[in-house]
């Protein structure tokens, strides 16, 4: 018999938000404005705008949580590497109430695009003081290894890098490791810090709107990226209740599938059948999901197949879900972007609401029901999905249900 | 019931010295001084025009090892075309690409990256490119960063399989040292040690797949388990015991990285030592093995692998 999993504890990092009560407050009123990072120059770029942590601002919230959980130390190197992901780590942890003996147990597996320090590595002088750190925390594996290390999470651990579908990819792994018997708790998430590389590669790919990113609007232009964090702690149902631990909702299926299509471009057929898939080994009608929390980029591209996807998939003749993007208000986080949305979709279920799409000011004619600009829309289901595309072809398709 | 996983090809490319041989994938690194072995780019044998717009070096030798590895299973284009095979990549230092992509832009500024640079800076892009020419539509994920990766990405292969996802895989890992990557490794390894680029790929199918086609079995997956990063040999042990009669079968191992040693093929190691034992090292009596990688900072996978008699083998 297929193990339940519940989802037990949730944490993000998010430019605007570093945690996720303030995060749902501000998702649900509509999010903030793209703005220059502080990180990084922007000026010399055709787009110049994006969703970027502060990490200065993180370090000293990040700090307070780490000292809380009784973590082990962290380089400045391993922070540089690592900080949003082990803030959001902190907080789910946290709320999981997972203390340092049952963290023994628990698994982590993690998602990003490029990863560690590799810029850093190379670019530094071979005789700096910190070379050997920076080096420790260079690889693309290293968050994995630096959360895994810092909070003692000693069970499976790995990391998923397929472009815009790493997290989907990294629940999918989650998910077997629990329903296997390989563990019994897995962290599992997101984290990604933007670098001016992908700001570069995403403005030669004309994919970036200068201003804002407006999914499934007529006037749609392109993205805006982001970077941050958000895990998931997943756990058997067993476990959780062994525990006394909340169950926020819980993981009910994935679908995965392949474009073999075009590296850039999506194939509408690729994703639906990760939907179907996913709706199949759920044992689910379409009609059963309230709600879909759309890859929706903002590239017309994009969005167009989506549309055509899910138009397949949920017939015009049943009942459709309501359909959003919050990339609009969140930015694309690259790696991490199915990590945020799988816990945006955790987070509409529980509140049985969907955030306002406030950049969609003109919507498009698709079919489907979407929330306005001006605030959230309700939602009066158990079942919502969460897709998400990876250059390449790579689809994924997640179903969570609501807790009971 | 859970679906049966074989193994029915298997290909090993090692840089440097060919046949591969045991001392090619494991070696004491405190005996020797830093070496990289790295493939050799054959100029007169490069993309032929059509390729040479979408392939970057890795990406070839992905595809042309894969086409490699259906030759090896006696598999056309095709039979494993659609969303019944899968494709999944495990490295270490993944590729190389998107490293070079923070230097071209510190060297030549933001125009020195463009659409098709870009693009191929994903590590999954090598995997990506192969599923595109061949037509793959199942399951297809890259893991990337762990020493271990390699076996890790067997561990997806094996999930999709028994969770009925698809009903066969070809799982691949590799190193691609170029540049920044054997600078990294330079730094990490104190100046010693012996490494080399690698690309070993399995096909594996459910033993159902296998035996409506009619192929020969290399070797049976009898189970793959997952070592903490507190492991020790006692881990395995129990592994072997579940998997095997271990009563009355003799069980070999074969851990890269448990017992002190150094490996190599980086990521690549515990499949090259698979791809060797089930295809190029071969007896004439069933072997069982555990067969894995292993890294403190990552844990690690084994497979409890029974190979076939040699007298069943198949070209490989």
């Amino acid at each position: 018999m297929t193990r339940k999993v519940v989802i037990s504890g949730l944490g993000v990092v998010h430019r605007d938000a570093f945690d996720v009560p303030s995060f749902q407050e501000w998702l649900m009123l509509g999010g903030g404005q793209a703005e220059e990072p502080a990180h990084f120059d922007t000026t010399a770029f055709r787009a110049k705008k994006a969703y970027a942590v502060d990490p200065v601002a993180l370090l000293p919230e990040l700090k307070l949580r780490l000292k809380r959980l009784g973590a082990a130390p962290v380089s400045d190197a391993a922070l540089d590497c690592a900080a949003y992901g082990l803030a959001a780590t902190a907080e789910a942890l946290d709320m999981a109430g997972l203390d340092a003996v049952a963290r023994r147990r628990a698994g982590c597996v993690l998602a990003t695009t490029s990863g560690g320090l590799m810029d850093r590595f190379a670019d530094g002088p071979a005789d700096a003081a910190d070379q050997d750190d920076v080096a420790t925390a260079a690889t693309p594996g290293a968050s994995a290894e630096i959360i895994a290390a810092t909070f003692g999470l000693n069970g499976p651990s790995a990391n998923f890098s397929c472009a815009c579908a790493s997290s989907s990819m990294a629940i999918s792994y989650a998910l077997s490791r629990l329903r296997n018997g390989d563990a019994d708790i897995m962290l599992v998430g997101g984290s990604d810090r933007m670098r001016a590389a992908d700001f570069a590669g995403f403005n030669a790919l004309r994919a970036m709107d200068r201003d804002a990113c407006r999914p499934f609007d007529v006037d749609r232009r392109g993205m805006v990226i982001g970077d941050g964090a958000a895990m998931l702690v997943l756990e058997t149902e067993a476990s959780a209740q062994a525990r006394g631990a909340p169950s926020l909702g819980s993981l009910v299926e994935v679908g995965m599938s392949l474009d073999a299509h075009h590296i850039t471009h999506p194939n509408p057929e690729g994703l639906s059948r990760a939907m179907r898939q996913a709706l199949d080994r759920a044992g689910l009608a379409p009609e059963q999901i309230d709600y879909v929390n759309c890859h929706g980029t903002g590239t017309p591209v994009n969005d167009r197949a989506e549309i055509e996807a899910l138009s397949g998939v949920f017939p015009v003749t049943s009942r459709r879900p309501v359909i959003s993007s919050t990339k609009g208000a969140t930015g694309h986080l690259l790696g991490s972007a199915g990590a945020i949305e799988a816990v945006i979709t955790v987070l509409s279920l529980a509140a049985q609401q969907v955030p306002a799409m406030a950049t969609t000011r003109t919507p498009e004619d698709s079919g489907f029901v979407m929330p306005g600009a001006d605030g959230p829309w309700p939602l009066s289901g158990r079942f919502a999905m969460s897709n998400s595309l990876g250059f390449g072809g790579i689809n994924s398709s997640l179903i969570f249900e609501n807790a009971d | 019931m859970q679906n049966r996983a074989v193994i029915t090809a298997a290909t090993l490319a090692l840089a440097g010295d060919s046949p591969p041989s045991q001392a090619d994938l494991a070696g004491d690194a405190s005996l020797e001084p830093f070496r990289v072995e790295r493939f050799q780019d054959d100029k007169s044998v490069g993309p032929r025009p059509t390729e040479r717009s979408r392939h970057t070096p890795l990406s070839l030798r992905l595809a042309r090892e894969t086409r490699r590895l259906l030759n090896a299973a006696g598999l056309s284009d095709d039979a494993v075309k659609g969303p019944a095979t899968g494709l999944v990549s495990g490295s270490r230092y993944g590729c190389s690409m998107v490293y070079d992509l923070n230097r071209r832009l510190r060297d030549r500024g933001p125009r020195g990256i463009d659409a098709v640079c870009f693009a191929q800076a994903t590590h999954n892009y090598p995997i990506s490119v192969a599923a595109i020419e061949l037509g793959l539509n199942g399951p297809c994920a890259a893991l990337v960063g762990s020493p271990v990766a390699g076996m890790e990405a067997l561990v997806c292969a094996v999930d999709w399989l028994r969770d009925g996802r698809c009903d066969r895989v070809i799982v691949a890992a590799y190193e691609d040292l170029d540049g920044v990557a054997t600078e990294h490794l330079r730094r990490q390894t104190s100046e010693v040690g012996a490494f080399q680029e690698a690309m070993a790929l399995l096909f594996i199918e459910t033993g159902s797949a296998a035996e409506r086609r009619g192929a020969p079995i290399l070797a049976e997956l009898r189970g793959v388990t997952i070592l903490p990063r507190d492991a020790g040999a006692q881990d395995v042990s129990a592994m072997a015991s579940r998997a095997f009669d271990s009563g009355k079968q003799e069980i070999l191992h074969s851990i890269a990285g448990l017992g002190g040693r150094a490996s190599s093929c980086l990521g690549a190691s515990g499949l090259a030592e698979i791809a060797l034992r089930v295809a190029y090292e071969r007896e004439n009596r069933e072997r069982n093995w555990m067969i894995g990688a292993f890294d403190p900072s990552a844990g690690g996978a084994v497979a409890a692998v029974s190979v076939s008699p040699a007298e069943r083998e198949i070209a490989a």
